[in-house]
């Protein structure tokens, strides 16, 4: 389990990519101030509820 | 008196050990069918009495070996079609003709269910009109499997088969599997 990490409204954010885990689980490599993040589980689903292509 | 036996007339016919016209007599004649028995049960027949000899055998002339043949031949098919399911017999496809058909795919909701998967109900076209569907346990280790009011539809019983169901299923779930994968660039919170 990683940190939970709150983003504001209308804020950009850059998909470095995509990837499967080692469970063969889909995961999503984020860029957010330079920093790395990756989103697993069922968040990697809802990514694109949550976020529009800028 | 006391050791009387019951009459019967025919009955040195029943304890003589006959061999039965019906089932007995062609293998003993013929020899049995080459495929159906195993190792060290066939009987020593003579080969050019038998119509169901092998087709490669050099005891029997060609014209006699054909029968062996094609029965072989017919045999290989029969297990061919029912480990296909004749689908490699069948002319038309029913999901491959309606696939144009299909179309809108939408997905309504996302639940997190009680194993902590997530519920994915979705909306799609078919014939122009509207069906509801739900794919429980969308991302869990076993391939989820559609359900929808589609397959209950008293007009379509006949035509969505098992077989439809599981390919629009599987053909759904690849859709989506790939909309759920986002492409590289800048994305903007909406939340």
């Amino acid at each position: 389990m990683g940190k939970f990490f709150e983003i504001k409204r209308n804020k950009q954010v850059e998909v470095l990519g995509y990837n499967l885990s080692k469970d063969n689980q889909p995961y999503i490599m984020l860029n957010i101030n330079e920093k790395k993040y990756y989103i697993y589980n069922n968040d990697y689903y809802y990514f694109k509820w949550r976020f529009e292509k800028a | 008196m006391k050791n009387l036996l019951p009459y019967k007339r025919y009955a040195f016919l029943s304890n003589t050990e006959l061999i039965k016209e019906g089932s007995d007599f062609l293998q003993y004649q013929f020899g049995i069918e080459p495929f159906s028995s195993a190792a060290g049960y066939a009987f020593a027949i003579d080969p050019k009495l038998s119509y169901q000899n092998y087709q490669d055998s050099p005891y029997t002339d060609f014209y006699a070996r054909q029968h062996g043949l094609v029965t072989n031949v017919i045999n290989v098919m029969k297990g061919h079609r029912s480990s296909l399911g004749d689908s490699m017999y069948k002319i038309d496809n029913a999901f491959i003709e309606d696939l144009d058909l299909f179309k809108n795919f939408k997905i309504l909701r996302m639940f997190e269910n009680q194993k902590l998967k997530l519920d994915v109900y979705i909306a799609f076209d078919y014939d122009e009109e509207e069906y509801f569907g739900v794919y429980k346990d969308f991302n869990y280790i076993m391939k989820p499997k559609l359900e929808s009011e589609l397959f209950f539809d008293t007009r379509n019983t006949n035509r969505m088969n098992p077989e439809y169901r599981l390919k629009l299923s599987n053909y759904i779930y690849k859709k989506m599997e790939k909309w759920f994968i986002p492409e590289k660039g800048w994305y903007k919170c909406l939340a």
